[in-house]
């Protein structure tokens, strides 16, 4: 690992994050609300209150099970965005699985499948954009958006359609909970095992990143996707293959969502998680120790946004508007000169479709030609980031 | 008058000079001449000074009798309008609204009805006597009619006098006549074009004057074409350029001095070669050359905007032999380099690696059969600047599956070995660095291409394909890069090797084959004639 | 036949906020930029007019004031984008987390409640009270309601019958040729965007000065992001985004319609989901059909970026 531009990554993340914070801090003193208050606010409720660690943990894993998924898209220029999409995916499989296969089966047995069925609808979800991706240069980002649009979708139709609890009587529709005996953690949503999932993920896709031909490619695809090809690099399948590993820890974050704390899927159900895991893999400079760090912050701050109504009266809402601060600002390109060309340089792209990193030269556009087809690189990729493998 | 004409002209780019105190004018109005030279002799960036589009260190343009400071910030220059080589023209605009967007007009608070701004282009096209419909998508139409649409954008700004950057080079065969009897018809009318053209025949075609460029200086101020003849000019184009460009005078003093080994190669693969008996391979003798390590058979590929294609190409490439290809830029080069390497699927034709059939093998493959490839875009197709240097040592290695029995097994991977694997190239290549971690943006061009030289030329390699392999180095590096393709050569290794420096090509290749507009027109070999390549590269085969 | 004229009057009253936003994303996309924070920027919009007409006590001047603060975040976000080449994708997601959590902060902070705010200052509805007949259709409708053809139509002359227009077009397309035509990229980027900013201010106010008289927390309930895909679905085209928004409409009036009549037996969510699938699928006809498109543009974002 190249020291400098891993500080340079790892600085600028915080200083979006310290950008946000202090925006943030400035907007509630602003509106009559102390910031040192709200900052020994979300202290007390991420850390030092009572129960508060535990509430950060329960909300750092979910983030941290997506995050680490989003790393490996990012990492090889692919943007998958939908995030939200397959987690939604993966919660509706496995409440499904895990409420129609028989406990009688074993309760550990019906949750494993039931996770398992999740991850796998996870990848599916992220599968079909990145098909779309790959082979028709459909534009990732809308792509993926589009598939999570329809999830949330899906997400209301079992609240008050097939799932649906008889016994809700409530103004929101909920499905049956899934039985206790398949629930993977309480409703705190602390379990060892979910704990060790985290860590055993993040340490898979580690080592994946690191100790496999595959990793080793991604990178290069992700830095420059032209000198990839040349080298031999199989930039399509890759390429899919990261869809289909973000899908399958989003995937997996939703299964443990609902067969953990939660129990089952209110109509309407958002936990805005999509966008703060993009961002905690941002802020995490795409690195899982990085990502894991920042599943806490952000875990932590989560925690905090539920104890701060209390203590200062600030809306809950609140973390939703720091968040979004952090994310306007998390990829900017700030002129510190070339100390630091990590994390900016990274996804900047955007607009059209076909944005390369800045090493990236494009090749004139071919026109098609039934007989003559040239292969594959895939327009669109974001730069690099962070540091050099 | 002078109707156009520049003084003392010099433009720096950085530490390379592309213009040097060039001084040309052109008196005769509503004629047609050109200016010709080879790729990097400085024909853009004069039109660009011409047309105000970059400043110039020093100097002043002269237009229609007027002279201006060349060193304005780069404002478009009233009077003399530029059609560049790449038409700057939106695909999904209309005709019509291409030509609007550059000639906004008088339109009322930027206000315009449609109809009646198509007509108002649709008589100016038909005035200048093109069948274009203004109603037409820019990206549905043909290159010369994109080429129409250009010249009347350039036109319709009142403008007299009209640069043309390369004008053919876009242009299919049989649209080009076309185009010349439109410049000549406008020519006519008292419009006065210069044209920068490479290829001899065209401007003896179209131009009245030829002036000649070379590294950045006039070797030929602009001369009436009857008064000088083909030869004279390719001499001009060939002879001055190569002693002042790319690699300086010295390096030719080298290549000079070790053209007798390029002499002695050809002999010591002259039993491979002597199987074509001289000139082009005839088909029936395509079965007695079996030990070919690269055979390219008939391939075409279509042309596109921006890279010209190949019309039944064919070169054979056998070991221990460097196969030169000249040709001047754009001529199918890129078509050829792609081919081969895998990036692009032929039209027609095939390619075959050491015996096997690779045409249907993409670049993994390939380069498992001992395919190498020495890029001219180091920066995009080299190198990946921001990983660091061993693994682009090792990133086809690793990609490609060989070379890397113990430290990759089954697509699992040792970091540390792998590191290690890598700076054991780095350092056989003698790469200058601190840590093998370093990022690759970090090495200077000739440290640069060490690293691709350490990633491509290995114990494994068959064939190798070197595309401009030392533009841009220097003295130490060039030496380098030519000691690494002899090398290779002495160990049985078949080098194809693309360059636009005829100096490197003469010091190098045991054969030269010249490639002109995607067709394989001449093969030549040792001695080589730099005015017999010249005439082939511009003119074609000697009749 | 009176639950024809309901229906209409609900395709209307849905199509409103999603076509305002739409019309104004229209020249951000043409520009070549992706605003994917129309949620944000109408969520501000309708709590800014909100808070204008409350403090100012006329629902027009607090449009003006909502759309003089969307235009205000609109320059913001060009900053950070443009000139400071930030990822347009994740600012653009951030400015909704801005928008959603920040005007939920400033309602807290300034009305004192986490409910509802409601404003006596409203646009006017020049039908209304009308319970059946073909009036009805119109029943209730803010005046913003009736100025979308006006609106819709300056759009199309804009975008395409004015060089405005063309440059805007031509920075997005091809900034190469823009350039050389003299174009200034960069500004006419940010007069793209601040046409959007402030269309969706417009598009926010209907919402709350408009039809529902108050604003309430995350009440756009993605109408931002139904706009944005309206924009991809009319292929950037005016008419197109007209078309795209009123499916849009229609579906979510169709959602309403199916809460009382089953409709093919299809349930509600699948007849919601129903433009984000057809989206999908025109984007991979686009891709299969036009391989390439788009990618003579990408060579030459690499140009601009120089």
């Amino acid at each position: 690992m190249n020291w400098r531009n891993g500080l340079g990554s790892v600085g600028r993340s915080g200083v979006a994050l310290l950008v946000g914070l202090a925006l943030a801090a400035i907007t509630f003193q602003a509106g009559g609300f102390s910031a040192g208050g709200t900052a020994s606010g979300v202290v007390t409720g991420a850390i030092t209150g009572p129960g508060s660690l535990a509430l950060t943990l329960r909300y750092a894993l979910p983030l941290a099970f997506i995050a680490i998924g989003v790393v490996v898209s990012f990492r090889g220029g692919f943007f998958n965005a939908g995030a939200q999409g397959q987690f939604y995916a993966g919660g509706i499989v496995s409440l499904y699985v895990g409420l129609t296969l028989p406990t009688s089966l074993g309760g550990p047995i019906v949750a494993m499948l039931a996770i398992l069925a999740g991850a796998v609808a996870g990848m599916v979800w992220s599968i079909l954009p990145g098909l779309l991706r790959v082979y028709f240069n459909v534009n990732e980002v809308i792509g993926t958006l589009m598939f999570s649009f329809i999830a949330e979708y899906l997400v209301t139709y079992v609240a008050v359609g097939p799932l649906k609890s008889s016994a809700g009587a409530g103004q929101v529709a909920v499905t049956t909970s899934v039985p206790n005996a398949v629930r993977v953690t309480p409703a705190s949503g602390i379990g060892i095992g979910v704990v060790l999932g985290v860590l055993l993920v993040g340490a898979a896709v580690w080592w994946l990143l690191r100790r496999t031909r595959f990793g080793f490619e991604i990178a290069l695809i992700g830095r420059n996707p032209v000198m990839a090809e040349v080298q031999g690099v199989e930039i399509r399948q890759i390429g899919l293959a990261t869809f289909a590993i973000t899908g399958f820890t989003a995937g997996l974050g939703g299964a443990i969502e609902i067969l953990g704390p939660l129990g089952s899927i209110s109509s309407g159900y958002d936990p805005n998680i999509g966008l703060t895991a993009i961002l905690v893999a941002l802020v995490g400079v795409l690195a899982v120790g990085g990502v894991l760090v920042a599943a806490l912050v952000f875990g932590g701050l989560t925690a905090a946004s539920l104890y701060l109504p209390i203590a200062t009266g600030l809306p809950s809402t609140s973390l939703v508007f720091l968040t979004g601060l952090v994310s306007f600002v998390v990829t900017a390109k700030v002129g510190w000169g070339r100390w630091s060309q990590g994390l900016a340089q990274r996804v900047r792209g955007g607009p059209r479709p076909g944005h390369r990193g800045d090493e990236v030269p494009v090749p004139s556009g071919a026109p098609p030609d039934a007989d003559e087809r040239q292969r594959g690189t895939p327009a669109a990729s974001p730069g690099s980031v962070g540091t050099p493998v | 008058m002078i109707v156009l004409g520049c003084n003392d002209v010099r433009v720096d780019f950085g530490t390379t000079v592309a213009l040097d105190g060039v001084s040309l004018s052109w008196e005769e109005a509503g004629a047609i001449h050109a200016v010709a030279g080879q790729n990097g002799a400085g024909k853009t960036t004069l039109c660009r000074v011409l047309a105000g589009l970059i400043r110039a260190e020093r100097g002043e343009v002269i237009i229609e009798g007027t002279a201006y400071p060349a060193t304005a910030q780069g404002r478009r220059r009233e009077g003399v309008e530029l059609v560049h080589q790449t038409f700057a023209l939106p695909p999904q605009f209309t005709v019509a609204e291409a030509l609007q967007l550059f000639r906004p007009g008088t339109a009322r608070g930027g206000l315009f009805q449609r109809g009646r701004m198509e007509r108002r282009w649709a008589d100016q096209l038909e005035e200048l006597g093109f069948t274009v419909s203004p109603k037409v998508l820019i990206r549905d139409l043909a290159p010369e009619q994109q080429q129409a649409v250009e010249i009347t954008r350039a036109l319709s700004s009142g403008s007299r006098v009209i640069v043309l950057d390369e004008p053919t080079a876009v242009l299919p065969p049989e649209a080009i006549a076309g185009l010349f009897d439109r410049l000549r018809a406008l020519a006519a009318q008292g419009i006065t074009f210069l044209v920068v053209m490479h290829k001899l025949r065209q401007v003896r075609e179209l131009a009245g004057t030829v002036a000649v460029l070379a590294g950045g200086k006039v070797v030929l101020p602009p001369t009436a074409m009857g008064t000088i003849d083909d030869d004279e000019i390719a001499r001009l184009i060939m002879g001055a350029s190569s002693e002042q460009v790319v690699t300086g005078a010295s390096a030719v003093a080298m290549g000079l001095a070790d053209a007798p080994e390029g002499l002695t190669g050809a002999t010591a693969s002259g039993n491979a070669t002597s199987v074509e008996s001289g000139g082009l391979p005839g088909r029936d003798q395509r079965d007695t050359s079996e030990a070919a390590v690269l055979r390219v058979q008939d391939v075409s590929v279509s042309s596109v905007e921006g890279r010209r294609g190949l019309r039944s190409f064919s070169v054979e490439v056998f070991p221990g032999e460097i196969v030169g290809i000249a040709g001047v830029e754009g001529n199918g080069q890129q078509a050829l380099v792609d081919v081969v390497v895998g990036l692009l699927a032929p039209r027609e034709g095939r390619v075959v690696l050491g015996g096997a059939d690779a045409s249907g093998l993409r670049i993994a493959a390939r380069r498992r059969l001992g395919l190498r490839y020495i890029p001219a875009d180091r920066q995009s197709r080299a190198v990946s600047l921001s990983s660091s240097l061993w693994v682009n040592a090792m990133a086809a290695p690793v990609s490609s599956g060989y070379g890397v029995s113990g430290v990759v097994r089954r697509g699992f991977l040792s970091e540390r070995r792998l590191r290690k694997r890598g700076e054991e190239r780095l350092q056989r290549w003698q790469v200058r660095y601190a840590a093998s971690d370093q990022a690759m943006r970090e090495l200077s061009g000739g440290n640069l291409q060490r690293v691709v030289l350490a990633r491509e030329v290995d114990d494994d390699a068959r064939v190798i394909v070197a595309e401009q392999p030392t533009q841009g180095l220097d003295l130490g590096g060039t030496e380098l890069v030519w000691e690494a393709l002899r090398r290779a050569r002495r160990q049985g290794v078949g080098v194809l090797l693309v360059s636009s420096d005829l100096d490197e090509l003469f010091a190098l290749s045991d054969r030269i084959v010249v490639i002109l507009d995607g067709e394989r027109v001449e093969e030549l070999r040792p001695p080589y004639d730099r005015t017999m390549l010249g005439h082939a590269m511009v003119v074609g085969a000697a009749s | 036949m009176n639950e024809v004229y309901t229906f209409v009057n609900s395709v209307l009253l849905g199509t409103t906020p999603i076509l305002w936003a739409a019309l104004g994303c229209l020249f951000a996309h043409r520009a070549g930029i992706y605003q994917l924070g129309l949620e944000g920027l109408m969520l501000i919009g309708a709590f800014a007019s909100i808070g204008g007409a409350i403090a100012l006590g006329s629902a027009w001047t607090g449009i003006l004031l909502a759309m003089a603060v969307c235009v205000l975040v609109s320059v913001v976000f060009w900053f950070v984008v443009v000139i400071l080449k930030a990822n347009a994708i994740i600012a653009g997601l951030g400015l909704v987390g801005i928008g959603v959590g920040g005007t939920s902060f400033l309602q807290g902070a300034i009305f004192h409640t986490s409910g509802a705010v409601s404003a006596n200052a409203i646009i006017g509805a020049p039908v209304s009270g009308t319970a059946t007949g073909p009036l009805s259709m119109l029943s209730s409708l803010s005046l913003l309601v009736y100025l979308l053809p006006v609106a819709a139509f300056v759009v199309w002359v804009v975008a395409r019958r004015t060089n405005f227009g063309l440059r805007v077009s031509a920075s997005g397309q091809y900034p190469f040729a823009a350039k050389a035509a003299g174009v200034r990229v960069r500004l006419v980027q940010l007069g793209a965007l601040c046409i959007t900013g402030a269309m969706c201010a417009i598009g926010g106010s209907e919402l709350s000065v408009g039809s529902l008289h108050a604003f309430s927390y995350d009440m756009t309930a993605g109408v931002g992001y139904v706009a944005f895909t309206a924009v991809l679905f009319g292929r950037e085209a005016p008419w197109g985004v007209v078309l795209a928004s009123f499916i849009f409409g229609i579906a979510t009036a169709l959602g309403i319609f199916s809460q009382i009549h089953a409709i093919f037996g299809l349930p509600l969510e699948f007849i919601q989901m129903m433009p984000y699938i057809v989206t999908v699928l025109a984007l991979w006809f686009a891709g299969w059909r036009w391989p390439q498109a788009g990618s003579a543009a990408e060579g030459a974002f690499a140009e601009l970026r120089e």
